[in-house]
């Protein structure tokens, strides 16, 4: 066997650092394992807010004299927004939806509006995986502290893996049972060490940044949040002068963007206090060789470039800062990469569901086998996998807000009490597993009943076969299993 | 992207992932250090040849790549199954433990909760407000700050998930406490004063 590269590590340390990483488990999984298979799924969201409202227009361009006339409208149907937003289409992402702080709306290529944008399951997806369902502002900061707990497991298992090189391919599927669940655990954890810090470091950044102001600007900036803000991602561009104004120069904006910065790539436009004097325009454009979310152009209504937010060229902490989004939701790369960060996201919540699994496995080596747990472990995982598409078929069927949030939680708990009370560890996997397969046939069923999917878009195509896909997959193996009626796995006494 | 660039990006990954296969061919034979540093040579180049083509995106794009395709094919067979929570396992018979008193229980269910305090908010605490005191020495008197926030906010976070790491790995319960204690004390003089 290989000489191992690790430093040599004290077994006392070892055990210190497997001690610390099972306390930690224990307490964050449950609520770990929601928010990273919500996050997962959410790397889809664009595509996802798209297909529950699948008959809603492909757009490719919108010219500047339509952004100007959305903005005219935008602003007459809710006059008291503070900021209009644009979004015209791009690539990976033909469409076109315009708003204000009261509602977004999706157009069409001429700029007429087709209906408001209606997602009630994506916007749960979000509220779960952004701020667990709870209030914003401390959800935002609860998950984000879940993000540097992750982090801090990912540094107390590398403590742990005194034979992190040695075992660097080693993967034993069968064999003894804690073997190869912690087989998979290190392996799949180790490997994507850098996608797990980058996900879970980027999302405690996200949301702890209200709180780190509070700190910092307590510390270094005589208590005001704003300047520090300012420091970092810039100031107002132009004094509040709230004199009422038309609302002119978008098009005059995106033209001369055009002329000045012609690989601008413009991806959002913000028309800032509109309907007043000081009415400004933000474009965002997007540098597809870079993690930063968009460089930032700001016109006046006249079409003097007023200040551009140098994310691409200014402190590298700047740049730093602007990569978090990108960074986390793996937009960066159109639908391969995302593809790519979803598979690695299912590797991540495969990581939390074997954590746990090794901790059972051990109690059972132990003597201390805990069945009941194990079932409402198992039935916890599989059981709120499952809510995922039974929410989504319920809100495709016009359940929205609340309801989808309480059906989610109490749908869950349901599953894992029920696992808990009745059903052995196996057979609630086994059980469950089948119900999400179920779950992701009807939500996809649902979906092509109601009649305004688009076979013309890819995106939807896409999504409805994907969904059916894994559905049959799952449910099949069910099906096949002869496993499914048996009896609860027991413990083999040592003769 | 130019063409040339998709070409070079390919070239790339091809590159990183036959890297990545070098350091399977070591580690299934090892003791052949060339070959070893050979297959890290090749995963890194692969990175800087992202970077020179596609900048932080392209690096960011590979490593994603590379992470999924090793981590894949090393568990890809489990998707036949693995075992799990559902095989049986084989149990040393152990004797009944004693129960402990309702006292007991309570004393332990109260030292999680101090331990939980301790490696969540407390260290969460020490972290930030050690960012704070980070930020007093780096942040320029005049000029822009931003490097000097983002650094102190990195070093937080970080410090953050170190510290409860250590703290939960610091069996004896009193000292661990007098450690977050002190550390936060020291902290929050050194930011503050």
């Amino acid at each position: 066997m290989a000489k191992s590269l690790w430093p040599k590590s004290s077994s006392e340390r070892v055990d210190s650092a497997l001690s610390a990483h099972s306390v930690m488990g224990l307490v964050i999984s449950a609520l770990l394992f929601v928010i990273c298979v919500s996050g997962t799924i959410a790397v889809f969201e664009d595509e996802l807010e798209w297909w529950e409202q699948a008959g809603t227009p492909t757009v490719h361009e919108v010219s500047p004299s339509v952004m100007q006339a959305t903005a005219e409208e935008v602003l007459k149907r809710d006059p008291e927004t503070t900021h209009l937003y644009m979004y015209p289409p791009r690539e990976n992402w033909p469409r076109f939806v315009a708003g204000g702080d009261n509602g977004i709306f999706v157009l069409n290529e001429s700029g007429e509006f087709v209906r408001q944008l209606e997602a009630p399951w994506n916007d749960f997806l979000i509220e779960l995986h952004y701020y667990l369902t709870m209030p914003h502002s401390l959800g935002i900061i609860i998950v984000a502290i879940f993000g540097v707990m992750l982090v801090s497991m990912a540094v107390s298992g590398l403590l742990a893996h005194p034979r992190i090189f040695r075992d660097a391919f080693r993967f034993r599927r069968t064999g003894q049972a804690r073997l190869a669940q912690a087989d998979l655990h290190n392996r799949l954890s180790v490997w994507t060490t850098p996608f797990l810090i980058a996900v879970a470091g980027t999302g405690a950044m996200i949301g702890l940044f209200g709180v780190v102001a509070f700190v910092f600007a307590q510390t270094n900036f005589g208590g005001d949040t704003k300047k520090l803000s300012e420091a970092i991602f810039g100031g107002e561009i132009l004094e509040a002068d709230a004199t009422p104004a038309p609302i002119t120069g978008v098009d005059t904006a995106l033209i001369n963007l055009d002329r000045d910065i012609p690989e601008a790539n413009p991806f959002i436009v913000i028309v800032h206090e509109p309907g007043t004097k000081s009415q400004h325009i933000e474009i965002y454009g997007d540098e597809t060789n870079r993690l930063i979310y968009g460089e930032t152009y700001t016109y006046s209504t006249d079409g003097k470039l007023l200040a551009t937010g140098h994310n691409s060229d200014g402190p590298v902490g700047q740049q730093v800062a602007m990569s978090m989004y990108r960074l986390h939701f793996g937009d960066f790369g159109g639908a391969l990469m995302k593809s790519i960060y979803f598979l690695l996201g299912i590797m991540l919540c495969i990581v939390v569901a074997t954590g746990l699994n090794i901790y059972f496995l051990k109690r059972r080596e132990k003597g201390r086998a805990a069945p009941r747990l194990e079932a409402m472990w198992s039935g916890w995982i599989w059981g709120s996998m499952a809510m995922f598409p039974i929410t989504l078929t319920v809100s495709l069927l016009g359940v929205s807000g609340g309801w989808l949030i309480a059906m989610f939680w109490l749908g869950s708990i349901v599953f894992s009490g029920v696992a808990t009370a009745w059903m052995s560890a196996a057979s609630a996997g086994l059980m469950f597993r089948a119900i999400f397969g179920a779950a992701l046939l009807s939500a996809s069923l649902v979906h092509l009943l109601r009649g305004d999917m688009d076979w013309t878009n890819a995106y939807m195509v896409t999504i409805s076969v994907a969904l059916l896909a894994t559905g049959g997959a799952f449910v099949a193996r069910a099906l096949w299993s002869k496993r499914f009626s048996a009896e609860p796995a027991t413990t083999v006494q040592a003769g | 992207m130019s063409h040339a660039d998709y070409i070079l990006a390919i070239l790339a990954s091809v590159g990183g992932i036959f890297g990545l296969a070098l350091l399977f061919a070591v580690w299934r034979k090892p003791g052949r250090p060339v070959l070893l540093v050979l297959g890290w040579a090749l995963v890194a180049a692969s990175l800087v040849v992202w970077f020179v083509v596609n900048f932080d995106r392209g690096v960011a794009q590979v490593a994603s790549l590379l992470m999924l395709i090793v981590a894949g094919a090393i568990t890809l067979p489990g998707l036949r199954g693995t075992n799990g929570l559902q095989a049986p396992v084989r149990n040393r018979e152990v004797p009944d433990r004693a129960r402990r008193s309702p006292l007991q229980m309570t004393a332990d269910i109260g030292s999680g909760i101090w331990t939980f305090l301790l490696a969540g908010p407390a260290a969460g605490a020490i972290s930030l407000y050690a960012g704070g005191a980070l930020l007093r020495l780096t942040k320029p008197e005049i000029g822009n700050p931003t490097n000097a926030v983002v650094v102190a906010f990195l070093f937080s976070l970080s410090l953050w998930a170190v510290l409860s790491t250590l703290v939960l790995m610091e069996k004896r319960k009193l000292r661990r406490s007098v450690y977050v204690v002190v550390a936060l004390a020291a902290v929050l003089c050194a930011a503050l004063i």
